[in-house]
């Protein structure tokens, strides 16, 4: 009797454990990867030739931001848009930008009409916001599929428009690679 | 008795597999990794299961390819801007690059063309006589949703805003293929049309064969 339970224990084990195994696993952007992205654009923009030309001296540049355009598979919030943008901004590497190279940062427009909502002022608030250059994201992935096998590349172009010229004064990419095996349904 | 005995036998049996059960059940998740991790993260470089059986080009040839299209492209623009132009500082706007190949999906193709493009305006040679500009509609609305009402008084606002039509070009382009059992050759023709004459002062093809493994 011993030995029957045993064995059908083992069985059930056995089947339970093959079931763990097809989690669905998703090649999703993490959070990790968001501090990734984020890290490495602020570092490279920071040793940017548009950065690291300017002097305190230099004209004062005001910054402004854009929520991240999404164009990849993933499906981002508008919270987690907003993450990897700040995320930007706030890194420890930007912070010192203001005095060093004579920059400023402006709310963003989608924020300021929140705001604007929220207070429900209509008037006076950043009357004198007036962003020289904005920065603009996009993300994009590409997907590679086969049989239970997949790939994600992401990328995510990072660039600074002057406004109202429209020039385009610096842009970079940064690039990762997710795999994932089995099927959603699993 | 003996039924009592049997009863006992068959509980204790039951307790057994349900403690049997729920502990390996425990350790059975338990191995795999937690959602939210990078556990899924591989190097770009890295040839991956999905991509090598999937028929399309991989990430990482898209890549390369992209960086070998810019540096050349960049070489020759920057060669024509010095030709044509006498050396003056050019403003270039891209206009439309069109994916005409038989199977490129269309996400393939606007990662392709916007590497190409980044890497373009990163370029030492194209920055030293060549400025990039947002296409008209762009710069307009960039213009109003910033500025809004405070548009004029913003510097460089107004007149200063348009570019210099004798020195102001678009960079058209069109991306064909060549579909043959095991081999496609992708090709990427460029233009560089001038906007105060429409006069196409610059074209030339750049090309990227693939040669397909696997099925």
């Amino acid at each position: 009797m011993r030995r029957n339970s045993l064995a059908v224990s083992m069985i059930l084990c056995g089947l339970i454990c093959c079931a763990c195994r097809t989690q669905p696993s998703s090649t999703r952007l993490t959070v990790a990867d968001f501090e990734l992205i984020s890290t490495e654009i602020a570092a490279r923009l920071r040793q940017s030739d548009f950065l690291t030309d300017r002097t305190p001296q230099s004209k004062r540049l005001i910054l402004t931001v854009e929520s991240v355009t999404n164009l990849s598979t993933d499906l981002l919030s508008e919270v987690e848009k907003w993450y990897l943008v700040d995320r930007v901004l706030d890194a420890p590497t930007m912070r010192s930008l203001g005095q060093s190279k004579n920059i400023g940062f402006v709310i963003p427009i989608e924020k300021l009409h929140l705001f604007k909502e929220h207070v429900n002022e209509t008037a006076n608030i950043a009357r004198n916001r007036q962003p020289t250059h904005v920065m603009r994201t996009v993300l994009r992935s590409i997907s590679r599929t086969a049989g239970a096998d997949r790939t994600d590349l992401y990328d995510v172009e990072f660039k600074i428009v002057a406004i109202p010229k429209g020039q385009l004064v610096w842009s970079d990419h940064f690039a990762l690679k997710r795999i994932a095996r089995g099927k959603a349904y699993n | 008795m003996k039924y009592g005995n049997g009863i006992q036998r068959i509980f204790s049996s039951l307790a057994f597999i349900a403690l049997s059960v729920a502990l390996f059940t425990t350790a059975g998740c338990r191995s795999h990794p937690p959602a939210g991790t990078s556990a899924g993260r591989v190097p770009i470089g890295t040839s991956t299961p999905g991509e090598a059986s999937s028929g399309l080009m991989r990430s990482d040839d898209l890549i390369e390819a992209s960086e070998q299209v810019a540096t050349a492209l960049s070489e020759d623009v920057s060669e024509m801007a010095l030709r044509d132009f006498g050396g003056k500082l050019i403003t270039v706007t891209f206009g439309d690059l069109v994916n005409k190949t038989s199977r490129m999906p269309t996400t393939d193709f606007e990662f392709l063309r916007d590497r190409i493009k980044s890497r373009l305006m990163d370029s030492r040679f194209v920055r030293a006589n060549i400025r990039f500009v947002e296409n008209r509609a762009r710069r307009e609305a960039l213009r109003n949703r910033e500025l809004g009402q405070y548009a004029g008084r913003a510097a460089g606002a107004g007149a200063g805003s348009t570019p210099d039509i004798e020195t102001f070009a678009f960079l058209n382009g069109n991306m064909y293929s060549v579909d043959r059992p095991g081999t496609r050759l992708y090709y990427l023709k460029f233009e560089l049309m001038r906007a105060d004459d429409g006069q196409t002062v610059f074209s030339k093809d750049y090309e990227v064969k693939y040669i397909q493994l696997g099925r």
